[in-house]
């Protein structure tokens, strides 16, 4: 039997403080399913389910940790009974990144701003296959036909674009930690 | 190693990893700890570019109260609303919703919400209506081709039939009232509806008053009652129910052929399976075509030779016969050789669509730059809310592969006598035979799909006008071996993104250009799927 009262002031209190934390959540899921269209299922998945349980939530205890346990939850019941996911991580491994993510939370978010910038040094067509992709969220065979480019060099393109980035970010994480 | 390993993350992010690739990646991540830090690097920058969460980007919090002029939804320099912020919208909107209803759910069952937040009202849209037969609406009449935005739908009565936008398909009996609560879920307050949700449609969630319902790739029906009270009954695969109040893990399977009646208390009972299948309503609605709804129809009816153009005056919802381009309607090419009659030809199409027509009267286009308009007596208004559809059936008679690519097209393209080269619409394909849009400004969406060579097709396209906000356009190009279903296909050709036009098309242009000779035939302009597309339809 739920309670009568929540623990929310209001409606408004709950959005507003589910709406600060839900890009939080994204990055969250995607380490578990790494499809950004999938996870922003599972967070409104989660948004439902943080509702239902709104009267079980403690205000003195910070609201993100809370809505994450929530987003795993949500995340390991998407896995079960989506076909792509269902035989990616097992529990153990699940437990093994999110524990593993906690740890690094201080050096991904460093990653971030070092990503501002190496986002400006990339040329200008790989820009554009960044922006289409991911900005204005075009499909990869919406991509290839306005860029006049086959399908399977899309892919290819992003696959390069992200390991230069990677390497641009850890190249300037080193830099700032003077260990180059 | 690492590069295999980038490669392999690389291909989960895109969602092009296969099986083994998938299994292989999550035996690294399961052994190998430094895998796993590559691993969450990788992805988290993925998360940042999908998000658009990087530090030079203002984190903005959507306030739901205030209206969509407000709202601070992000525009780019083309006009295009930014993905994240749509998404941010749905899942307000989804909260807003679930709170609702859940406030309900405590209450008497039988209550209905009646506080549509604002930001309901301008969401995107979750669903279409497929299907509308004999329906009486509470409210805004729903005719079939709508978009659905999120929100409350009653049916007095009737039955019709929804395709909800992440697959799962929902037949509503009325009286009925449900809530459409996002791409994947539905609120059902009172009534009958049956949900078919596979092939990639699985998940799909039918809220009740006492219960939850989640689809794990089945068809099944959910009958709700005043008191709140709901029965589950599974035609085909299985779900996962448990009753409003009871913790997820304590979901329980129901597998077909069996049935539950989940009390207003949330107390499951089983009950025998008993409920007609999806196909059953569809049967029972028998659709048939309603080309008695076209706005304008041209089926080239006249006797086989040649026609002058000014004698082009058969067909309903025209204007005027069909017409050369006017010196103020060219551009490109300037001059205009397209000669002043039409052939017309008998029996040159291969029709294997239930169609009366593609068998007697056709036009054949001769070869080199040929570009005919018409003026529609009906304009199509942009800047209204309405839906309309259209259908050619065309037949490419050969297909030069053996030089290099170059234009050999057919485009139907509607324009607007008032300001003829601003906003258009142009349905044809590409150089490289990809059915593709064209929209005023030059803006073209292709579909990765290659037409088949040399058959005779059938073009469908679908333009969703709004009086605000986004329209959204559709096409598909249907082969000889292709069926075509009661209703709009759950996937298109092409479908645009960030258009809006606002101009009133009132001319139609039908242009063909290369070295090929195409024949066209059957050009229909109506309100409904229906009204445009063949329908097999059975006697009963």
């Amino acid at each position: 039997m739920t309670k009568d009262i929540s623990k929310f002031d209001s409606h408004e209190e709950f959005m507003r403080r589910f709406l600060e934390c839900q890009r939080g959540l994204l990055r969250y899921v995607m380490c578990f399913v790494p499809n950004a269209h999938d996870a922003r299922d599972i967070v409104q998945n989660t948004a439902v389910a943080l509702w239902k349980k709104n009267d079980q939530y403690d205000p003195s205890e910070p609201f993100m940790p809370w809505a994450c346990r929530f987003a795993l939850n949500e995340t390991r019941l998407f896995m079960r009974t989506d076909q792509r996911w269902k035989h990616f991580l097992d529990d153990e491994t699940v437990n093994a990144l999110a524990e593993r993510r906690h740890e690094m939370a201080d050096e991904l978010d460093e990653r971030r701003i070092h990503l501002r910038e190496c986002l400006r040094k990339l040329p200008e067509n790989q820009r554009s296959v960044v922006e289409g992709y991911y900005f204005n969220d075009l499909s990869i065979e919406q991509l290839a036909g306005s860029l006049e480019r086959s399908v399977e060099a899309i892919y290819k393109s992003l696959q390069r674009i992200r390991s230069t980035l990677m390497e641009c970010v850890q190249r300037q994480q080193s830099s700032a930690s003077g260990i180059e | 190693m690492h590069r295999e390993l980038q490669s392999l993350i690389s291909a989960t992010c895109d969602s092009r990893a296969t099986d083994a690739e998938l299994a292989h990646l999550a035996e690294l991540l399961r052994d190998d700890s430094a895998a796993r830090d590559e691993y969450l690097r990788y992805v988290d920058l993925h998360a940042a570019l999908s998000d658009e969460a990087l530090p030079a980007f203002v984190s903005d919090v959507i306030d739901y109260r205030i209206s969509s002029d407000l709202a601070p939804a992000k525009i780019d320099g083309a006009g295009n609303r930014k993905p994240l912020m749509r998404w941010l919208a749905i899942v307000a909107s989804v909260a807003i919703f679930v709170g609702i209803s859940f406030r309900v759910s405590r209450q008497t069952a039988n209550k209905v919400p009646d506080d549509i937040s604002p930001s309901i009202a301008v969401a995107l849209p979750v669903a279409t209506m497929l299907l509308a037969e004999d329906c009486h609406w509470q409210g805004d009449d729903l005719k079939e081709g709508v978009r659905l935005r999120p929100g409350r739908v009653e049916l007095e009565s009737g039955t019709a039939v929804l395709r909800f936008d992440g697959g799962a398909e929902l037949v509503l009996v009325g009286p009925a009232t449900i809530v459409l609560q996002s791409a994947a879920s539905v609120l059902v307050h009172l009534g009958d509806v049956v949900v078919r949700a596979t092939n990639g449609a699985e998940g799909f969630v039918v809220m009740t008053p006492t219960s939850e319902v989640v689809d794990l790739g089945t068809e099944f029906a959910v009958k709700v009652r005043h008191s709140g009270a709901t029965e589950v009954h599974v035609l085909d695969g299985e779900v996962s129910y448990r009753g409003i109040n009871t913790a997820d893990e304590l979901s329980k399977i129901l597998r077909a052929g069996e049935g539950v009646a989940i009390d207003e208390e949330g107390r499951p009972t089983a009950v025998p399976m008993n409920s007609p299948r999806f196909q059953d309503f569809v049967n029972r609605v028998n659709p048939r075509s309603r080309a008695d709804l076209l706005t304008a129809y041209e089926g080239f009816n006249y006797s086989p030779g040649i026609l002058p153009l000014e004698q082009s005056t058969v067909g309903k919802g025209w204007a005027g016969p069909w017409r050369r381009r006017l010196p103020a309607e060219r551009k490109a090419p300037a001059e205009d050789s397209s000669p002043g009659h039409f052939e017309i030809v008998h029996g040159q199409m291969n029709v294997t669509w239930p169609v009366p027509g593609g068998r007697l009267g056709m036009l054949k286009l001769p070869s080199g730059g040929v570009f005919y308009v018409r003026p529609l007596k009906q304009s199509i208004n942009l800047d209204s809310d309405r839906v309309t559809f259209f259908s050619l059936m065309a037949r490419e008679t050969e297909r030069q592969t053996d030089t290099k690519p170059r234009r050999e097209d057919l485009r139907l393209t509607f324009r607007s006598s008032t300001d003829y080269f601003s906003d258009s619409i142009s349905f044809g394909h590409s150089v490289g035979y990809q059915p593709h849009v064209q929209t005023g400004g030059g803006v073209t969406h292709t579909s990765p799909m290659v037409l088949p060579a040399e058959q005779t097709t059938l073009w469908i396209g679908k333009i969703i006008s709004r009086s605000r906000g986004e329209d959204e356009i559709y096409f598909r190009i249907y082969g000889e071996e292709d069926v075509l279903g009661y209703a709009e296909p759950a996937t298109w050709h092409v479908a645009t993104r960030g258009v809006e036009l606002n101009t009133h098309f009132d001319r139609v242009l039908l242009s063909s250009t290369g070295t090929a000779v195409r024949l066209v035939d059957e050009l229909r302009i109506g309100p409904t799927w229906r009204s445009v597309a063949p329908m097999v339809e059975r006697n009963e």
